[in-house]
């Protein structure tokens, strides 16, 4: 469980999260829209334990980033706007590599499994990463996030860059995690996939998170117009 | 899914673990990275090319100078009958032997003399250097081993590694490796380990290379005298670029601009292999100033205007020796002495001078130590220096092991003198003809010089500031990073 409890980052003087507070709970996915520099990315990072929180905490599954971020890292997983890993290595041993980082040793079955359950073409799980298309690196991230058997997974823009057919595959297998009863916190511009993968959506502005939506009460018109108003 | 945690492993175990796995697949990396087998290729032929170049221009040398000293021996051993005394005129000349690791390091054994006569009442400076008899391309260096370990491998090291971590932070992998669970320490150090691996694997593989082709090309009994001293040179220039992976890898993780990294990596490789060694000589000298050989030749004669003269029996001090010769031996005059005075007298002449000699020279040789110091001081802001002068140590081509080689070929020329003002003493002597000139057997009674080289805790002990500099480098390069690393931004 993901919670964000009054959180607040300033860098110099310049506010880039301003009481954020936001919980995501078990099967819940939860969208955070809004436009650059808005504190999405800077939510995500403080939620890693890559930044220190001015004020305010992050708390997975209960215990409080800041203080103890190697225990909570063990329970994130995490997906990049772009996930380049190591071109030299093939889609098989960033996974096993990756994984391995993560404390798990798993059998080249194991490891085929996951990519395949991240929809990767079998023929591409012994190909090296350096010659994939964006959607296929972000597979292989998918696969890195599942197999890591994480509680919490944060997204930063996972479909920015993607076509069509490659968002729609990515949304199936975020409906799928959640429904194995992942917290999953994306942050994105995507609104229409905002509504069709979450269950709640949040838009911020400056740091603050303005509105909290539940996705089924809300259309994709209404939400772009809400968006639109805000921003 | 079939899965194997791996979290009830001991803690240090697990640790080692990850290293190993970030080491192993950072060198994976590596491998597979384009043009570098064919890098890898370029530098085992030039490794190869240093390797063979270096041996046979020692069994040329070796030869050519065994050779000579045979043919020296040969006329020493038939010279003519000749009085002692005036075979300490003719004197003999003697060679420097080539140390088979001047192959890995030539050090100054390019400018110092390799040849000196050897004669009586005077010590002359060893003559023809290599670098006198070449081009003067020979002032712009070399390629040789040293060339290789000292700068080819270090700037290749900066190129492998510059991108090691900053390239992770620019395309987003690094936070992907931090949110699995690596910590930027343990990052930084896997890496580490994984270029020194590398690195020192092929430090090993050329320097048993370089092992093998001196059993082949020069003998087994080579062997013994050198394996010390290159296990002693594979920790030295492992430590080195343990120094230099360690700060490129830091720097990489502190840095921000790829191509900005990379100009200060090469700026701090120019300053420390090219700039910083010739500034320090030249403070060295600035700062401890050596005599010119006319104010050397002007103390000497100075200083011996006012001691005895074996060739002056006017001289007010050659005159008190004899006469405390006579008192001595209760007699009146020289010809009831029962012995040749005038060997002795050659003999107390000798001392004299040699008193004096190494008066002279040792202050020369402090003021090389004092100018030796400071640049091996400098080695405190520049480790390249260090490891430069602890090369050559070892490899027994330093100026000290120059020194050692003028020492034990003056003590050879005292002894030789010494016998033939001790023989030029007796009135009679189965070796002397009716005219006193002595026969062949004499001279075979003679040995030959034979240099023994300076064993390697000498050489040890001559570096002990060089020594000391390179640990604190590695003591405090590591220090830093175990310290500073985890104070790193990520985002």
């Amino acid at each position: 469980m993901f919670q964000a409890i009054d959180l607040s980052k300033s860098y110099n003087g310049h506010q880039a999260l301003n009481n954020l507070t936001l919980e995501v709970n078990k099967g819940e996915v939860c969208c955070l829209l809004g436009q650059n520099g808005a504190g999405k990315t800077t939510t995500i990072n403080l939620s890693l334990g890559f930044l220190r929180p001015t004020s305010g905490k992050v708390l997975i599954n209960d215990i409080e980033v800041s203080k103890n971020s190697t225990a909570t890292r063990k329970m994130t997983a995490y997906i990049p706007e772009v996930v380049m890993l190591y071109s030299e290595l093939t889609a098989l041993e960033n996974l096993n590599y990756l994984s391995k980082l993560a404390g798990f040793s798993y059998s080249k079955e194991a490891l085929h499994a996951y990519l395949t359950e991240a929809n990767l073409q079998q023929e591409a799980h012994a190909k090296r990463v350096g010659t994939f298309s964006k959607g296929m690196r972000q597979k292989v991230g998918i696969a890195i996030a599942i197999s890591k058997q994480a509680d919490v997974i944060l997204m930063d823009e996972p479909t920015s860059g993607l076509d069509p057919s490659a968002t729609d595959e990515f949304s199936q297998i975020v409906k799928k995690l959640a429904e194995q009863g992942k917290s999953i916190l994306i942050a994105t511009h995507d609104i229409f996939n905002a509504v069709n993968v979450s269950t709640k959506i949040g838009i911020m502005k400056a740091g603050k998170l303005l509105h909290v939506v539940k996705s089924k009460d809300i259309t994709p018109d209404a939400l772009q117009k809400l968006y639109l108003d805000t921003i | 899914m079939p899965c194997k945690n791996s979290i009830s492993t001991p803690f240090k175990v697990k640790e080692l673990k990850f290293v190993i796995n970030i080491a192993w697949n950072e060198i994976i990396i590596l491998w597979r990275r384009k043009g570098f087998q064919w890098l890898l290729l370029v530098l085992m032929v030039f490794t190869g090319y240093a390797i063979v170049s270096g041996v046979s221009r020692y069994r040329e040398v070796h030869t050519q100078r065994e050779a000579l000293k045979d043919s020296l021996r040969e006329m020493f051993l038939h010279q003519d009958p000749k009085s002692p005394h005036m075979a300490g005129h003719y004197g003999h000349i003697v060679f420097k032997p080539y140390a088979i690791l001047q192959a890995i390091d030539q050090g100054v054994e390019s400018y110092t003399g390799t040849t000196i006569r050897l004669e009586a009442h005077r010590q002359n400076d060893a003559v023809f250097s290599p670098a006198s008899t070449q081009s003067s391309l020979i002032r712009f260096g070399e390629f040789s081993f040293s060339v290789l370990l000292q700068v080819v491998i270090p700037l290749l090291i900066i190129f492998i590694c510059y991108g090691s971590i900053v390239t992770d932070r620019k395309n987003g992998t690094l936070k992907i490796l931090l949110s699995q669970g690596a910590s930027l320490r343990k990052l930084v150090f896997s890496k580490i380990v994984a270029y020194h691996t590398f690195f020192t694997a092929f430090l090993v593989l050329i320097i048993a290379l370089f092992y093998l082709f001196i059993g082949i090309e020069i003998g087994h009994a080579a062997l013994p005298m050198v394996t010390g001293r290159l296990l002693l040179i594979i920790i030295l220039y492992s430590m080195y670029y343990g120094i230099v992976i360690a700060l490129t890898i830091y720097f990489s993780a502190i840095a921000n601009s790829i191509p900005g990294l990379l100009t200060s990596l090469l700026a701090i490789w120019f300053i420390w292999t090219i700039i910083l060694p010739k500034l320090t000589a030249s403070l060295g000298a600035v700062s401890y100033p050596l005599i010119t050989k006319a104010q050397f030749n002007q103390e000497l004669t100075s200083l011996k205007a006012n001691e005895l003269n074996g060739h002056d029996w006017k001289n007010e001090k050659t005159k008190a020796f004899i006469d405390s010769v006579l008192t001595a031996h209760r007699v009146d005059s020289i010809q009831k002495l029962p012995f040749r005075l005038k060997g002795l007298l050659m003999q107390a002449d000798e001392e004299v001078k040699n008193r004096i000699h190494d008066k002279v020279f040792s202050n020369i040789r402090d003021t090389i130590r004092l100018q030796n110091n400071v640049s091996s001081f400098s080695g405190i802001i520049n480790p390249f220096i260090v490891v430069k002068k602890l090369s050559m140590a070892l490899s027994s081509t330093d100026v000290y092991h120059h020194f050692h080689f003028l020492e034990e070929a003056e003590s050879y020329r005292r002894r030789l003198i010494k016998e033939l003002n001790d023989e030029d003493t007796h009135k009679h002597s189965e070796f002397k003809d009716e005219r006193g000139r002595v026969s062949a057997d004499f001279w075979a009674r003679i040995q030959d010089f034979e240099y023994r080289p300076a064993p390697l805790p000498w050489s040890l002990r001559n570096s002990k500031i060089e020594i000391a500099v390179l640990f604190l480098w590695l003591f405090i390069t590591f220090g830093i990073i175990y310290n500073r690393t985890p104070h790193i931004g990520i985002v």
